[in-house]
């Protein structure tokens, strides 16, 4: 029998605010919970972020469809530690930054492999679609599963997306899911979902979204003491996107997954609003294919094996109409393909001990239409061995990562070869055996390697830069427990530190930008979450959750500049977020906001480069029907209903107050 | 007991990072406009921060506040390019605003010309005053004659590509074609000065120079010198010299920008080395001896570190040599046309040039 399972809690913690709010059968301190939400029944292992050796964060796609979320880039940036660029609308460009490293030092995986850009280096998590999401979680420093692909090991965070697994309800044969969702400035976003069992242990599923709006939102614009009502425009979109995937599970417990999946969009850039001057005919096309399938299998107690393969195409088209170029307009083509392969072992001697191998090479090129293209091909091979020891109240990972890549060009010099070697440690320690309190400790070393962008970019990309670095510390103290009348509570909270060396920047050269190595940051932080889920009456639950962040991030670059010692740019020292929840027999109701403190859109910290704080208000209400054996589920949702005028890049307005409804069926 | 104070404890942390600290400093008084120089800052391109720093030459002091919000309660927009003050009027092209901004010689603004060819912003770049009426030169290729009792646009001539910089000698306008938006295209850059005679506002002449032409300026005996960009690579940035009476063109050095008191130019030339290390020097090129002089024209070049834009101020006899790093606020080195620096004062970002307003 499915039935709704929330643990009920007691203590509002008011003021921490949000991200997680936990749907799930929940038993303290478990790295095995399973979701058992009456909507998306799936079967993914939820890691516990008490006992994590570093910090973790996780939301499921529950969760997220029932507290509003609009977008992946929405639920991430409630996240603590995390910074997301929002370019605003829809079709705006949407990266993620962890504790202040900058969004080339974030990975993202979707189901287990990492989606890769070798040219921007930064991966625009505004493509990714909600619909098929069932949970989202972001590790900082390093997951404690230490079964993983090399490349998992390479980034100062990481950003995990998996999809939802097909789920067979009364032994049916197949399932279907019909979506629709709408709302403000044309907005219309259906979406298909049909599973099928193809025989035991194989099913297939298919899922298909469609997304359209004319993004033409209004908005506020102060101009000093001018202040005027604007509207958006060239903010369009539209795209597609289509996946397949296969899943296979043999007589001998090894599993085989492939996917195939598609995304393609047109949309308007609408750039950054600039006085006087509405004109704007930027347009932006992208398709994007990648097909990936992964092994996994247990031969016994002590060895484990996997491997995945992954072939990516992408491709995009820039265009401006201005007369200002010789023909009218101007047209970047980019296409970029990968081929990736990846291998890992396990060894478990006895239970205390593990140890893994994984080894990965990839393959990138890049071409495009400029004139003087050199044509990159990079060939990157990545071998990690960690370490895992976890007995009674302990637990310690260790890893040293080694990289070597090489490139290829058709013009011009070659850049140097890279070779790195970068080590990791974790730890985590229960000092009570009857408290769930856990201290933590994790080391990192991370570097990022030069884009296609920065090392061939026309004028602007120089050979000769050198992987820019970041060093991680962290120490953290995690609690969860039971108390009073209230069901769960958690509580973590780190402090950190990190160091960014080498950092990969534009320069100016007389009138020519040039990408250099030239740049350190310190950022001093801390990172403040907290769980609790209580019953109101027997009925009624709620369930809150906050988030609290503040970071000092400063230029330590050179001190004869004016902007010595300021705050990077973008990088707020106070955010936070909330989120509660009351989940009622006939509606379910939830509210999320949040907070986010003054920062700076240039280098110098001073008046005039400042963007205000602004605080976010959502409101959403859902209900679920069941009619034989059909469910239904409508879901409203008021976003920023305070309408508030922000925006989180300076002259990229947010949109204001706004609307959606959905409605799904699923069979 | 000992949870209980550890909740507490956690409270007031959490209490105490969400009170943001509370400030309000919106400055509403008004500068008073007084007689000096005004540097327009071209700011950082898409953050509509051109501003206009006033400097007293006197006191040798200076006021970052910008002059033009201060004035007209608004700002001046994005990348103001180029600044000149004739007449009655202070003209001030923003390039990215699409606009002109007419305004009172208290900074107070008159009128706003957009100029708009297609449905496009025509993007003006650079000005010339002559005979009462207003040269502007705009990206998409035009120029703009502009009636300065009325402000209405008289007529357009089209020129070269992304015409930059303007001159006007012996009753013909030079203009600049750099057609740098199509550097990375097959198309290439531009390499031409189209000649305008401003009695019938025609284009009389093309003058083939080295690519990317940008900069023009005349000096006292009517002659012509332009620097083009080159490629920023191979071709260098070029000193030409351009005869009023055939149309011929000499080479006679390398600048990267120049400035002119008649007589001489000061020049700065900007070059790197294979690490990308700044090599600047400060040759000066006697125009009436039509010879570049030995040395350089500044005293102690080591003082400024990241050189950016030249001027020469007729009233105050002064250079303005200005600095930028393109991330922080700018500095101007006030240097005598000896060499010898005067004074330093702070800026806006990017400062582009310096007028003197009576």
């Amino acid at each position: 029998m499915v039935r709704l399972f929330f643990y009920r809690c007691g203590l509002c913690l008011l003021g921490l605010g949000s991200g997680l709010v936990r749907i799930s059968a929940q038993t303290v301190d478990t790295t095995r919970v399973h979701e058992l939400q009456q909507v998306d029944v799936s079967a993914v292992r939820r890691p516990s972020v008490v006992r994590s050796t570093a910090p973790l964060q996780v939301v499921s796609g529950g969760e997220m469809e029932r507290l509003g979320y609009q977008s992946l880039a929405d639920a991430v940036r409630r996240f603590s530690g995390v910074t997301v660029k929002d370019y605003g609308g829809i079709g705006g460009l949407k990266t993620v930054s962890v504790r202040s490293l900058g969004a080339h030092h974030t990975g993202v995986m979707y189901d287990g492999i990492a989606v890769s850009n070798c040219q921007a280096g930064q991966i625009d998590i505004g493509r990714f679609s909600l619909d098929n999401i069932s949970q989202v979680s972001l590790a900082v420093g390093q997951e404690d599963d230490i079964f993983q692909s090399a490349r998992m090991f390479a980034s100062a965070g990481v950003l995990s997306i998996r999809t939802q697994r097909p789920e067979f309800r009364e032994n049916r044969n197949y399932s279907l899911q019909v979506r629709i969702k709408g709302g403000s400035f044309g907005m219309v976003n259906p979406s298909l979902r049909y599973a099928r069992r193809l025989a035991s242990g194989t099913s297939l599923s298919v899922d298909g979204d469609f997304l359209r709006a004319d993004g033409t939102y209004p908005f506020t614009l102060q101009n000093g003491k001018l202040v005027t009502r604007e509207k958006r425009y060239n903010s369009d979109i539209l795209s597609w996107h289509t996946e397949a995937n296969l899943y296979t599970v043999f007589r001998d417990s090894s599993t085989l997954t492939a996917k195939a999946y598609y995304f393609q969009s047109e949309r308007g850039l609408p750039g950054g609003v600039i006085y006087y001057n509405p004109y704007n005919k930027e347009r932006l096309w992208d398709r994007n294919f990648f097909a990936q399938t992964g092994y996994e299998k247990h031969f016994n107690a002590q060895w484990a094996l996997k491997g995945a393969l992954k072939y990516n195409y992408s491709w995009n088209r820039y265009m401006d109409v201005n007369n200002k170029y010789a023909s009218g307009r101007q047209i970047d083509r980019n296409t970029q393909q990968e081929y990736y392969a990846t291998v890992s072992g396990l060894y478990t001697p006895h239970g205390r001990i593990s140890y893994a191998l994984a080894t990965d090479f990839a393959y990138n090129q890049l071409t495009n239409n400029f004139t003087d293209t050199p044509r990159p091909e990079r060939y990157t091979s990545q071998t990690v061995l960690t370490a895992r020891y976890r007995y009674r109240r302990l637990t310690a990972n260790a890893m040293l990562l080694g990289t070597y890549i090489k490139e290829k060009v058709e013009q011009g010099d070659c850049p140097e070869d890279k070779r790195k070697l970068s080590p990791g440690v974790s730890l985590s320690y229960q000092p009570w055996l009857d408290r769930n309190l856990y201290v933590r400790l994790f080391y990192k070393h991370v570097f990022r390697v030069p884009t296609f962008n920065d090392l061939y970019y026309l004028r602007m990309g120089n050979r000769n830069l050198k992987p820019e670095t970041a060093i991680q510390y962290n120490v953290g103290i995690t609690w969860s427990g039971q108390w009073k009348g209230i069901d769960y509570v958690s509580v973590t909270a780190d402090v950190y530190y990190n160091r960014v060396e080498d950092k990969i920047v534009a320069l100016p050269m007389m009138y020519v930008w040039k990408m250099m190595n030239m740049g350190t940051v310190d950022i001093w932080g801390s990172d403040v979450k907290g769980t609790v889920e209580f019953p109101i009456t027997n009925r009624i639950h709620c369930q809150v959750n906050g988030t609290y962040t503040w970071q000092k991030a400063i230029d330590l670059t050179d001190k004869n500049e004016k902007n010595y010692k300021d705050q990077i740019p973008y990088t707020p020292q106070h955010s936070g977020s909330l989120s509660a929840s009351l989940l009622m027999p006939w509606v379910n109701v939830s509210y999320t906001a949040m907070v986010c403190g003054e920062r700076y859109a240039l280098p110098q910290n001073i008046k005039a480069n400042r963007i205000d704080r602004y605080a976010e208000h959502t409101l959403s209400i859902n209900r679920d029907f069941e009619s034989g054996r059909t469910r239904f589920r409508l879901q409203a949702d008021l976003v920023n209903l305070t309408d508030e005028q922000y925006s989180i890049i300076q002259y990229y307005p947010m949109p204001g107050r706004s609307y959606r409804l959905s409605a799904s069926i699923i069979f | 007991m000992k949870m209980r104070s550890f909740y507490l404890t956690l409270w007031m942390l959490i209490l105490c990072a969400f009170t943001f600290t509370a400030c309000s400093d919106d400055d509403d008084d008004d500068v008073t406009v007084e007689e000096g120089i005004y540097v327009l800052n071209n700011g950082k391109m898409g953050n509509n921060n051109s501003t206009i720093t006033y400097y007293d030459p006197v006191t040798q002091t200076s006021n970052t506040d910008d002059v033009y919000a201060a004035q007209n309660s608004k700002g001046l927009g994005d990348s103001g390019q180029d600044i000149l003050c004739n007449g009655k009027y202070i003209y001030l092209a923003v390039y990215n605003s699409n606009r002109i901004s007419v305004m009172t010689r208290d900074f107070v603004e008159v009128t706003s010309i957009a100029l708009l060819r297609d449905g496009q912003p025509q993007s003006p770049r650079s000005l010339a005053y002559h005979d009462k009426k207003l040269y502007v030169s705009l990206y998409d290729g035009y120029v703009a004659k502009i009636n300065t009792s009325d402000f209405t646009i008289e007529a357009q001539v089209k020129v070269g590509r992304n015409p930059e910089g303007l001159t006007v000698s012996n009753g013909k306008l030079f203009v600049a074609n750099s057609g740098g938006m199509d550097y990375n295209t097959p198309v290439g850059y531009d390499k031409t000065v189209s000649v305008i005679n401003l009695k019938n506002f025609e284009v009389e002449n093309t003058i083939e120079v080295a690519i990317n032409p940008t900069v023009l300026t005349t000096v006292d005996n009517g002659d012509v010198y332009c620097i083009s960009m080159g490629n920023y690579g191979d071709v260098p940035n070029t000193l030409q010299k351009i005869n009023l009476k055939d149309y011929t063109v000499t080479k006679v050095g390398e600048a990267t920008e120049m400035a002119t008191d008649g007589k001489k130019l000061y020049l700065m030339y900007s070059q790197y080395d294979a690490n990308w290390n700044q090599i600047i020097s400060y040759p000066v090129y006697d125009t009436e001896k039509e010879e570049m002089l030995s040395g350089e024209w500044i005293k102690d070049a080591s003082v400024i570190v990241k050189p950016y834009k030249l001027s020469y101020e007729p009233k105050t006899e002064y250079l303005y040599l200005t600095s930028s790093d393109y991330r922080n606020d700018g500095d101007v080195y006030v240097y005598k046309t000896d060499g010898t620096l005067v004074t330093k004062f702070g800026a806006g970002l990017n400062p582009l040039k310096v007028v003197y307003v009576k």
